[in-house]
This record gives structure tokens, C-alpha cells and sequence, in this order.
């Protein structure tokens, strides 16, 4: 396996309030922290946050108050491309590939930040293929005639393309196939055991708890309970009937 | 019609149909990327047709070589164009972009009008203005000029979209700006640059039309009927059925005329417009997509 240079670090957000319109306030003093080789799983109900959060750290939304790290450096306003230069990268919820455009030009697209050095472009589109070799026979296919689990790889391949050290996957399994969920909850464990920094949104309470190091519940865009994973193990089926009842 | 007359006619229609290809190129540009339907389009390609005019005639430069600076010139007037209006209708309905290009296709041509007053007038062809005689067919040096100019820009931004990587970028910006972003493309900078790249193409089809046959500064609406004809007909998203289709018209224009009288082919044109909507939304390059 080849890892690229960027040393795995801490992912925080810090009392973060954001939103989408000036009076509308989706987070509400959110801390989050997601360290290197474990998975930080966040749940909730929905419209609690979940993916507002994420928004947050990849630099789509920015907080209106509070503060985003990576390490030690603030990122606080940062665009998505700069943030995906220091190692950040969206798995965004639903399908994401370009569907006109071919798995190559999907994953070159992908290492867009490379384009100015063609070899490493192609080296790192060259890897994915090592990665994920179902997609070396597919490179001249549109993605949008990919099969559901096809696609799902081939946007784990553009969001690695980049060797991110953090990775924000937001519901990795709505819409798939139950046989292909296993799978992609696989490909996670096997990020994590990279070194990897994960933060995980997931609607599939059982899944997401099942490979969480960490875990956050947010609660109308609150933080409401937090910590280790056997501590939710037990608690998982009133938690879920909490939330029925929120 | 006797058959004696139909190689003319073909080559008179092919002709014509690169010729309205080169009109369409620009709108398709940027309603196929941007999804923002230009309908000032007709009216800077007649616009960048009067500088040409003047470049031409007035200042006495070459008709092949003023067509350079004029797209230059355009590109930046597109820049600024976006900067000053589209950029701020980015989050507006359709209606509110509609009718504010409705007003900068209205303001255009009345600025127009009051510098170059309602006049027709003829680019100066020079050496151009030869007609070329093969057995019993003529041919207008000009418009050979043009459409080959068409089919090379053409091909060069087929090459442009589908070769290099950022053709793929311009491409998925169309059909996911989201992701776009999300990949680190300034899609801000590139949605610029494309809209300023079809206002520039615009101008090209103005320098063509002025290389092609006579205009005034009003006559462009139907340039903008037509291009949107080609636009409709070929699809987006592709340029060789933007060719395609211009030549479909151009032929369809050329045959019918002669056949028929003249006030049918309007009529023609139409029908095929309504039957290409009915065969599939998207154009007949959605069909050919389909298909491979």
C-alpha cells in the first residue's frame, strides 16, 4: 500500500454554530473530534446536524461561530479545494460520480489538484486502479452505466485518489443493495487500518455503531451524548427509541 | 426543380448549415454548461458582426486575420458581462435570468442602432468575394471560408471537451457542480471563463454571418430562432450534432426552398423541431447516446 506523506491528524470542530440562512440555526455549539485509525461515528435523528457537520469541515458552509482544526491549524474559512490540499476529503451521501463522463475521466477528475504534474496525475489514477481493479476493465465506461456497487467504488476511488488522511463519509449505504453494504462497510474498516481519520454519518444505527471507535449523538443540532463504543453498545435500543419519541 | 440543379443545391445547404452551426455555437456553449438560456446571444453575435464590419471595412484589415481580434475582444466583454450581470442571477428562477437577458439582448442592439443606425450592410470581402466555378456549380469563396473556419473550431473544442483534463472538468461542471467543487475545481473561475468562452464563440458566429451574407443590426432575432433551432435539434452536449444539426437545417432551408414556396420553409423547420422534441427531450444526440 502506498501512503502518501500527509501525517494522519485530529479533526476537531470547536463549539461550532452554522446555518444555512441568515436565521435558521442548524448547528448549535457542536464539538466534534475524530483522531487517526478510528472511527468516529456521528448519529442522530433526522435534520439533528449529521451532515451539516460535515458540511462544516469540507468547507461547504461556513460556521458562524466556533472554530474548525486540523492538528493544530485552524481551517476556519478554507474552500473545500484548499481543505482537500491539506488532506480533507467528502464522501458525500447519494450518488456522486459524474454520470456523462468515464470512470478514468471521473478519477482524473478526481486528482484535479494534481493537474498540473501529469505523471503524479497519472500515477494516482493508476493506483486506483491497483485498489480497486473492478474499475481497470470499466475506464472507458460511462459512469453513469456503472452498476450501484460499481459507482460506490469508484467514488471511493476519486475521494482517494488524493491519499486523503481524513475522510468524512456521509450515509455510505443509502441506496445500496444489502450485499453491497457489507461491503462498503469493509472498505471503511480497511480506511481505518490505513491510519486513516474517519468521521462517519450514518442512518444504519447498528452498522455504524458496529465498526465505531467513537461515538457522538447530536439532538436538534446539539450535542447530546458521546463516548467509546462499549458504552453504546448497551444503550443502543433506547437510544433509538428516544429518538422515536424526540 | 429539375435534377440537374440538386448538386448545387446540396452544396448551397451544407454550406449554410455549418454557417448556422457557427451561429448556435456559443448559445449551446453556454445554455449546455451553464444551463442559463442566452437570449442576448443574437444580439452581441451582431454586435461583434458591426466591429467586424468596422475592422474591415473602415480600417481596411484582412476579413480572415480581424476575426482573431474581435473574439478576443468578446471573450473579455464576456468576462465582464458575467462579472457585472450573470454572476449576480447565479441564484435567481429562470424567469428573472430570461428577462434579464432579454433586456441585455434590448439593450445591445439599441445601442446598436444608435451608432450604426438600422443601415444593411455588406463586410467588404476583398479576395474573398470570388465566387469559384466547378462544371456547372458556384460557389461563394466566403462561405467555403466560413465553413471550414466552422468545422475547425468545432473540432478543436470536440478535441478540447473530450482530450484534455480540463474539457472533463468543463463537462462535469455541467452535470454536477457540487461534486465539482468538491474534487477542489474553482468552479466559480471556470464557470466564468466558459461563460466568456461562448460569449467569444458567439462573436465567431458574428465575424461568420458578416463573411456570409448581409445584416442589420436588428436582424438578429432571427439568427437567435435559428440557433436555438440547432441548439434544440442537435442537443447539448455535443458539438459534432451541433454541426449535425446545422446541417439538417441548412439542407432542409436549401431543398425546400425550391420545392415548395418559400413561406413553407419556415413551416418545415418547425415540424422538424416539433418532431425532434417528441422523439426525446434532449435532442437527437440523446438518441444516438442511447444507442451506443
Amino acid at each position: 500500500m502506498t501512503r502518501a506523506a500527509t501525517a494522519t491528524q485530529v479533526l476537531r470542530m470547536d463549539r461550532v454554530t452554522a446555518g444555512y440562512y441568515a436565521n435558521d440555526t442548524v448547528l448549535d455549539q457542536v464539538s466534534l473530534e475524530a483522531r487517526p485509525g478510528r472511527v468516529t461515528v456521528v448519529l442522530g435523528p433526522n435534520g439533528s446536524g449529521k451532515s451539516t457537520s460535515l458540511r462544516v469541515l469540507s468547507g461547504f458552509l461556513n460556521a458562524r461561530s466556533g472554530r474548525t482544526m486540523l492538528g493544530s491549524e485552524g481551517i476556519d474559512g478554507l474552500p473545500p479545494g484548499e481543505r482537500l490540499a491539506r488532506g480533507i476529503a467528502l464522501l458525500p451521501q447519494g450518488r456522486s460520480v459524474f454520470p456523462g463522463l468515464t470512470v478514468e475521466e471521473n478519477l482524473r477528475l478526481g486528482a484535479w489538484m494534481l493537474r498540473k504534474s501529469p505523471q503524479r496525475l497519472q500515477a494516482a489514477v493508476d493506483a486506483m486502479y491497483d485498489r480497486y481493479p473492478v474499475l481497470r476493465p470499466l475506464r472507458s465506461r460511462p459512469a453513469g452505466s456503472l452498476s450501484g456497487g460499481q459507482a460506490r467504488l469508484l467514488e471511493f476511488g476519486r475521494t482517494l485518489i488524493l491519499e486523503p488522511s481524513v475522510l468524512l463519509i456521509d450515509e455510505p449505504s443509502v441506496g445500496l443493495a444489502p450485499v453491497l453494504v457489507d461491503q462498503v462497510y469493509d472498505e471503511i474498516a480497511r480506511l481505518r487500518d490505513e491510519g486513516r481519520t474517519i468521521l462517519l454519518v450514518d442512518q444504519n444505527v447498528q452498522a455504524a455503531i458496529d465498526m465505531a471507535d467513537y461515538v457522538y449523538t447530536l439532538a436538534y443540532g446539539r450535542n447530546h451524548l458521546q463516548g467509546e463504543r462499549s458504552q453504546f453498545a448497551d444503550e443502543l435500543d433506547s437510544l433509538i427509541k428516544q429518538w422515536l419519541n424526540l | 426543380m429539375s435534377l440537374s440543379q440538386l448538386p448545387q443545391l446540396l452544396i448551397n445547404g451544407m454550406l449554410l448549415g455549418c454557417i448556422y452551426a457557427g451561429f448556435a455555437l456559443g448559445l449551446s456553449v453556454i445554455l449546455g454548461v451553464l444551463k442559463v438560456v442566452n437570449l442576448a446571444h443574437s444580439a452581441v453575435l451582431v454586435l461583434a458582426t458591426l466591429c467586424y464590419w468596422e475592422l474591415v471595412n473602415a480600417l481596411g484589415v484582412d476579413p480572415l486575420l480581424s476575426i482573431v481580434p474581435i473574439v478576443v475582444l468578446f471573450y473579455f466583454f464576456g468576462l465582464a458581462l458575467h462579472r457585472g450581470v450573470a454572476q449576480r442571477l447565479a441564484r435567481e428562477h429562470d424567469s428573472t435570468v430570461l428577462l434579464a437577458f432579454f433586456g441585455i439582448m434590448v439593450t445591445i442592439e439599441s445601442i446598436a442602432v444608435l451608432i450604426w443606425t438600422t443601415d444593411t450592410r455588406n463586410v467588404r470581402l476583398g479576395y474573398l468575394g470570388t465566387v469559384l466555378r466547378f462544371w456547372d456549380l458556384n460557389i461563394a469563396l466566403s462561405r467555403v471560408a466560413a465553413a471550414v473556419l466552422i468545422i475547425l473550431v468545432l473540432t478543436v473544442i470536440h478535441l478540447l471537451l473530450t482530450r484534455t483534463l480540463t474539457g472533463a472538468a468543463i463537462r462535469g461542471l455541467s452535470e454536477n457542480r457540487d461534486v465539482a467543487s468538491m474534487v477542489g475545481i474553482g468552479v466559480d473561475r471556470l464557470t466564468r471563463r466558459v461563460f466568456a468562452a461562448g460569449t467569444a464563440l458567439a462573436a465567431f458566429g458574428g465575424c461568420i454571418l458578416g463573411l456570409a451574407m448581409p445584416f442589420t443590426p436588428q436582424g438578429h432575432v432571427r439568427w437567435l430562432a435559428w440557433a436555438f433551432l440547432v441548439v434544440i435539434i442537435g442537443g447539448m452536449g455535443s458539438v459534432l450534432n451541433t454541426l449535425l444539426a446545422g446541417l439538417a437545417i441548412g439542407l432542409t432551408e436549401s431543398i425546400v426552398s425550391v420545392v415548395l414556396p418559400t413561406q413553407y420553409t419556415y413551416l418545415i423547420l418547425y415540424a422538424i423541431l416539433a418532431i425532434a422534441l417528441l422523439v426525446r427531450r434532449t435532442g437527437l444526440g440523446g438518441v444516438s447516446e442511447r444507442a451506443v
